[in-house]
């Protein structure tokens, strides 16, 4: 039994799938919608700060080979994310804001930090997303317009061919829950979302204490329509709900065009709704055999800096079809509002000791919060204050 | 300059060196092919790397090896598994090919062809 797990890890490294050059090729156009879901997400609440930083760590050169149509070549699929928002107010519940998204991706022949060997058959990518926002809380109204880039540093000789592009753009608008995002490139359109993000979420409502009711449970939909260019243009629509507590959540996402088709199932584990700490078990249809046969089954762990994860859908979708194997990615992902911190899109802050003292001394004193210092107006608390322990001496030595 | 300083740009440096751009210090990320050619009356014309439609092909050693040559030292991207194709034959005949699914681990490869009646032999040094 003890030489088992050496066996099982060797077995999935020696038996990894390679990630193939049409996969590669077709990364720029995800990675643009991606970073304007996760924008779309962060913009909820339109105000405060987010930050996102991390990378897959993929150790071995015959982890993720490159499929091309001469072979297998040994090597490393790489991605590089950051993402970076924050606002600030000009008045009373008004904000503006900027953000910046960033992803380095492709595969080279050697793993590296800064400087690839841009080798015959390697691709390297970066997608920049940047915007301003501005919002209004108390009109329940946010908008943000930017533009995106894509800029290639190399392309190997076995992919499509691809140029840098300066002309992608973007916008966004939010009313209450409806959120509407358009995604342009030139005068051509890339993709439109609709969303309903009808959840209850406190964090957003200035609420430490946590709410319980119905309103928890109503879904958040995504109604995504793509343009195919020379294909199909398609539709596909994501429900997520949460099932307990804002602690289970299903998640199901369906294509209704070209062809009426499951996509993906997800079931999400959060052990706190602030989602700094997640488990997620996925599966998903990969369109390549028919029946069952064609489901990709896996899962991922999230501990707030590391993510493990195994044939999971988002790193199928996002890391060139990755599959069979193990993957690692170093990480941060934390959004910060009003001293709160949660994860991207969580419901709830995480509980921090100075929010349970500010809740809990609201009701006593309702026009000062109880960090703020005495002022001459009222009385002059009682303070006590331990700079440290003294020990006295008593008598003996 | 204080001492602090120069430790802490010290750890900088390292920690920047450790975040896993070292491993092509250990691993080989392209091949050297050498062929020498073997045989007493055999000539390659070249070796080439065939893709899977068996059309198209990228060519590794473009020249050509008379019997008891060597060919020149030629440094490709090629590390992986590929069908590699050698093209021979003997002179005032028909070209014939010697395609084989070879496993490059990378490094310096030194390919020696022999020939077994029409077949190559080939061997790995």
């Amino acid at each position: 039994m003890k030489c088992l797990g050496p066996v099982l890890l060797g077995s999935s490294l020696a038996f990894a799938d390679g990630v193939g050059v049409d996969a590669l090729s077709r990364d720029g156009n995800l990675t643009r919608n991606r970073q304007l879901m996760e924008i779309s997400d962060v913009m909820l609440g339109g105000r405060g700060g987010y930050m996102n930083l991390g990378f897959y760590y993929t150790p071995s050169p015959e982890q993720l080979p490159l499929k091309s149509p001469f072979g297998e070549h040994e090597g490393f699929a790489f991605r590089q994310h950051f993402g970076g928002f924050g606002a600030g107010s000009f008045a009373p519940g008004k904000y503006v804001g900027g953000l910046l998204w960033l992803d380095r991706a492709g595969w080279d022949g050697e793993d590296f930090l800064f400087f690839p060997k841009y080798n015959d058959f390697s691709v390297q990518r970066t997608i920049i997303t940047w915007g301003l926002t501005y919002t209004d809380e108390k009109n329940h109204f946010a908008a943000a317009l930017g533009m995106q880039h894509q800029n290639l540093e190399h392309v190997g000789h076995v992919y499509e061919h691809e140029r840098d592009s300066l002309l992608g753009s973007w916008a966004y608008l939010r009313y209450g829950k409806a959120s509407l995002i358009g995604n342009f490139n030139g005068a051509d359109w890339s993709s439109v979302h609709l969303s309903l993000d009808l959840e209850h979420r406190s964090v957003y409502e200035d609420k430490m204490v946590r709410y319980e009711g119905w309103m928890d449970y109503l879904p958040n939909i995504d109604i995504g329509y793509y343009n195919g260019g020379d294909e199909d243009n398609s539709l596909r629509v994501i429900w997520n709900q949460n099932l307990y507590r804002q602690n289970l959540y299903g998640e199901i996402a369906y294509d209704f065009l070209p062809e009426v088709e499951f996509r993906s199932a997800a079931l999400k584990y959060y052990p706190h709704p602030s989602r700094m700490i997640g488990f997620e078990a996925t599966c998903l249809r990969r369109g390549v055999r028919s029946g069952a046969k064609d489901l990709l089954w896996g899962g991922a762990i999230d501990l707030l800096f590391v993510r493990l994860a195994y044939n999971a859908a988002y790193d199928y979708e996002n890391f060139f079809g990755a599959k069979g194997t193990f993957l690692v990615e170093f990480k941060v992902d934390l959004a910060s509002l009003d001293g709160m911190i949660f994860g991207r899109g969580a419901p709830q802050a995480s509980p921090m000791e100075n929010s349970v003292i500010k809740e809990k001394n609201k009701d006593k004193a309702p026009e000062s919060s109880g960090l703020s210092l005495p002022s001459a107006s009222s009385p002059e608390p009682k303070v006590i204050e331990a700079r440290g322990i003294r020990y006295e001496n008593k008598g003996g030595k | 300059m204080n001492r602090r300083y120069l430790a802490f740009l010290l750890l900088a440096v390292l920690s920047l060196g450790l975040t896993g751009c070292l491993s092509h210090w250990f691993i080989e990320t392209e091949s050297r092919l050498q062929v020498e050619n073997a045989t007493e009356d055999i000539t390659l014309y070249g070796v080439d790397v065939l893709a899977e439609d068996s059309v198209n092909y990228e060519k590794w050693i473009d020249e050509t090896i008379l019997p008891g040559e060597r060919s020149h030292v030629a440094e490709a991207d090629w590390v992986g598994e590929f069908r590699v194709r050698i093209r021979y034959g003997r002179e005032g005949e028909d070209t014939l090919k010697s395609i084989r699914a070879l496993d490059i681990d990378g490094g310096s490869l030194f390919l020696r062809i022999t020939a077994q009646d029409d077949t190559l032999v080939y061997t790995f040094k």
